[in-house]
Formats: C-alpha cells, sequence, structure tokens
C-alpha cells in the first residue's frame, strides 16, 4: 500500500501502531512478571506487577486521544478506518489484560502461603502459553497478518483445556486437604484470569482479521472451557454415602 | 464495475458503453452504468477522471461544448434520450441541472424562480405561479428567509441562499432528476449543511446525482458511489461499502489520500 500525500497523516497512524505494540510488550512483561512471582514466591515482583498497571493505563488513554484526535481531524476511510478503530478496541482489550494480570499477581500471597498446594506447575505452563499468543497476536498486529490472527484465534481451544486441568487438579487438592481451600480458591481465580486472558487475545486476533480483509471472523470459535459447569464429585459421595 | 442491484430501487437511467470526446480526444472509455430512480447518487474522482463529462452526459449539456461527442446509449424510464426526435430543452426540463458557482439570473428572487414554469406554461395565471414559486422556495428550504423581499434582486442573496434559490429555480419545473456540479464548493459550513439536509430532503422524490469532490459529503449525502480514474468507472456500488471497504485498490488510494 503507498503512502498517504500528507505525511503527518501517515506519522500518526504509524505513531498509534508503535504505541499498540509497546502497550502489548509491556502487557505480555506482566503476564510474564505475575507468572514469576507466583513462581519464585516473591511478593515483591507481584507489588511490581500491581503498580506497572497504572502504565498500562496510561498507554490505553493515550490510544484513545490519538483514535480521537484521528477520527476529528483526518476522518479516515477504507483501511485508515478500520485500522484507527481497530487500535481502539484492541487497546480496550490490552488494558483488560493488564488487569487480569495485576488481579494475577493480587492473589500471589495467599497461594504462597500454602506450601503444599498442588497445580502451580500447571498454572506456569498455562501463564506461558497465554504470553506467547499474546506476543503472537501482537506480532501479528504488528505486521498486519490475518492467516496468523486466525491460528492464534482457534488456538486458544488449548488455553482453555489448559484451565479445565489446572481447575480439576486445584478442586480434587481441595476435597483432599481442607486446609489449603483458601490458597486453592485464589489458584482457581489465577487460572480463570489467564484463561480470560486467552479470551482477550482472541478479540484481537478477531479486530486483525477485519483490518486486513474488512470481514469479520465467520466461522465459530471453538471454546472448550468446562469449568463453570463442572461438579467434582468425591468418590463417597458418589457413592451415596 | 461492480453491478448494481436493480431490485433493491427502479432505475432511473441506464448507460451503455458511453464515451465523451472532446475534439477526437476521449475523455470518457466506455461506461457502462445504472442510476437509481430515488436518492443520492455520488460521482468522485480526481480533476480530469471524467465525472463532470459524464454528468452532463443526462442532460445533454455536452451538446452546448463546441467540439465534444457523446456516443453510446443512456436511457431514460427506458427512453432513449439521445434519440434525434428528443427535444434537449424539453429534456433539461425533466433533468435539472445546480452548479458549483450558484448563477441567479440578474432578475427578482420570484423572477428567477418564475422564469421556468413561464417558458413552459406551467402556470394558466397568476394565483398558480404564485403557488408554484412558493411552494419552490419552501422546498428549497429558502421561503421563511425570503418571503418578504421577493422583488429583492437574486444576486444580492449570500452564497448559501443563491445556491438554494437555484434549487428552487430548478424544481419549479417540477424535474424527475436532479443533476449537481459540485454545488457546496463555495459555501460554508452551515451553508453546506443546510443545502446538504435539503438534498437529503429532495432525494425521496428526485433522482439526485452529484459530482463532488468532498469525500465527506459523498459519505454523508449518497447511497451510493461511482469513482471513476482517468476516463474510467473504477467501482460503483453502495457508499457504505465504498467508504469502508472499497474492492479496487485505485478507489482505496484516492479515499485514503495515498498516492497511487
Amino acid at each position: 500500500m503507498g503512502e498517504h500525500i500528507v505525511k503527518s497523516f501517515d506519522d500518526e497512524m504509524k505513531g498509534l501502531s508503535v504505541e499498540l505494540v509497546r502497550m502489548g510488550e509491556i502487557v505480555v512483561d506482566q503476564i510474564t512478571s505475575a507468572m514469576k512471582a507466583l513462581k519464585s514466591r516473591d511478593l515483591q515482583i507481584a507489588e511490581r506487577v500491581n503498580k506497572n498497571d497504572k502504565q498500562v493505563d496510561a498507554i490505553n488513554d493515550d490510544i484513545e486521544e490519538r483514535v480521537m484526535s484521528i477520527l476529528a481531524l483526518r476522518h479516515p476511510y477504507a483501511v485508515d478506518l478500520r485500522d484507527t478503530i481497530a487500535a481502539l478496541k484492541i487497546a480496550r482489550e490490552l488494558e483488560r489484560i493488564g488487569d487480569l494480570a495485576k488481579n494475577c499477581s493480587m492473589r500471589t500471597g495467599v497461594i504462597i502461603e500454602d506450601e503444599k498446594i498442588k497445580g502451580t506447575k500447571k498454572i506456569l505452563k498455562m501463564g506461558r502459553q497465554v504470553a506467547a499468543n499474546v506476543t503472537a497476536v501482537m506480532k501479528a498486529y504488528e505486521e498486519r497478518d490475518a492467516e496468523a490472527a486466525l491460528d492464534i484465534w482457534f488456538g486458544d481451544e488449548a488455553i482453555d483445556n489448559y484451565c479445565n486441568a489446572i481447575f480439576e487438579t486445584v478442586l480434587t487438592g481441595m476435597m483432599a486437604d481442607n486446609s489449603s481451600v483458601n490458597a486453592c480458591t485464589q489458584m482457581t481465580f489465577v487460572a480463570k484470569n489467564l484463561e480470560r486472558i486467552g479470551d482477550h487475545a482472541t478479540n484481537i486476533a478477531s479486530a486483525i482479521h477485519f483490518v486486513v480483509t474488512a470481514e469479520s471472523i465467520r466461522e465459530k470459535r471453538p471454546k472448550s472451557d468446562r469449568t463453570s459447569t463442572t461438579i467434582f464429585l468425591q468418590e463417597d459421595d458418589e457413592n451415596g454415602d | 464495475m461492480s453491478k448494481i442491484d436493480s431490485e433493491i430501487s427502479k432505475i432511473k437511467f441506464t448507460c451503455k458503453d458511453v464515451r465523451v470526446a472532446y475534439s477526437g480526444k476521449e475523455a470518457l472509455h466506455g461506461i457502462n452504468m445504472a442510476i437509481d430512480d430515488r436518492g443520492v447518487t455520488a460521482f468522485i474522482g480526481p480533476s480530469g477522471c471524467g465525472k463532470s463529462s459524464f454528468l452532463r452526459v443526462f442532460n445533454r449539456m455536452n451538446d452546448t461544448i463546441a467540439g465534444c461527442t457523446v456516443t453510446g446509449e443512456v436511457y431514460m424510464d427506458g427512453q432513449d434520450i439521445y434519440a434525434p426526435s428528443l427535444d434537449p430543452v424539453l429534456l433539461r426540463a425533466r433533468v435539472g441541472m445546480v452548479f458549483q458557482k450558484p448563477n441567479p439570473f440578474p432578475k427578482s428572487i420570484y423572477d428567477n424562480v418564475a422564469y421556468g414554469p413561464r417558458i413552459h406554461g406551467l402556470a394558466s395565471n397568476k394565483a398558480e405561479l404564485d403557488h408554484i414559486v412558493e411552494k419552490s422556495l419552501q422546498r428549497a428550504g429558502l421561503w421563511e428567509e425570503v418571503k418578504d423581499r421577493l422583488k429583492d434582486s437574486g444576486t444580492g442573496l449570500s452564497g448559501g441562499q443563491q445556491q438554494r434559490l437555484v434549487i428552487a429555480r430548478a424544481i419549479a419545473v417540477s424535474p424527475e432528476v436532479i443533476l449537481m456540479d459540485e454545488p457546496a464548493s463555495a459555501l460554508d459550513p452551515i451553508a453546506t449543511a443546510r443545502l446538504e439536509e435539503l438534498i437529503e430532503e429532495l432525494s425521496q422524490k428526485y433522482c439526485i446525482v452529484i459530482v463532488t469532490h468532498s469525500m465527506a459529503q459523498a459519505a454523508r449525502i449518497s447511497q451510493r458511489t461511482a469513482f471513476f480514474h482517468m476516463g474510467d468507472l473504477v467501482e460503483y456500488g453502495l457508499t457504505t461499502n465504498i467508504f469502508t471497504n472499497p474492492a479496487d485498490p485505485r478507489t482505496q488510494d484516492y479515499i485514503t489520500g495515498r498516492t497511487g
């Protein structure tokens, strides 16, 4: 695609894109740090994630202002219009991801108090996968790659499966040892937060697909998250005792 | 060219292989197009793309330009408007035209509007003529501003008022079509907004074809947009589609302000 005749319009559109990519990098770092805090049982890292969320919010505000300015002053059409609107949508999704990463780190304190808690390894693995998805979706944004966006959109099922497995492990652990209920409850929230981050990444993928093709993704997204409907029963309950 | 969906609206004009040449040099290279009976169709494109030449095809205004030739077929409600038997003067009563620069006659406001009905014999007495003048000025959204000074000169009005006066003059002869060639380019934003509001109202009753250099204006007021480039009709379709997802890269470059 050629460049705009008005160079400053090009600069503004590129600036918007660069800012969004930077926001994506910070958000991925927030997820990774939240997981690191859990892994190394380090509350200082968790606290840093809490504080850094303000930076994500500030970039979101900045992107909103940039979008308003482009809409008011440049009257974008066609691909420029789609790009501008998508930037607003993607920034919102990243802002929500930032909130969820912060929420994960806020729960670290209670989780690490429990020395025996099970499922941490699975959570960390899920966290890595989720961070990789957000990184990949932002790369797809940077390269305006609709095919890559579609792959991420379909790939979210893997994250749902992680979430199901963690719920099973953690709930079974809770039933076996009710002294870990507090930590286990927080753990389920962390898993659910990560699962939601995966969903936000798919929303970003959908926005990228629209920017490039001007069409929404028509296929139904495969969903495997069963955590809201699954009931885990203890064996003796099943025997009717 | 994207095919127009004739099932949605009745077709007013059908053009087949229309070519316009000036002193033998072709400016429009075989345009095939159908224009809806109601609503607004916008022609956009860079200067010299042929959009104004094409607009003038619909009321045979090109006939008045020395050295200009038009070939191909143009049908209005199925009738060949280039048939030798057709009187272009009568055609122009059915297909009115509004130009870039308001061009009221150096006559009173009343006489400007009454001019057409008088020469076409549309009123049998003064009361009928008064009625046509009032109704036309009302439809053009000018009546309230001029009703107490109908004898004042039309050229003494502001630019926006003059443009609405010219529209009143055009609709006074009950045309079926109104062609507009950049009608708002000399108007300030308020007068432009009034004109656009008027175009929207008129589009319920008339077939309106407008040439505009303002993308925003085409996007705001038209239901269909045609993009012309170097004498070709590149793309024609629903305005919403043209401005959000044009099919041709040339349209995209033009409407987004890119170098092709």
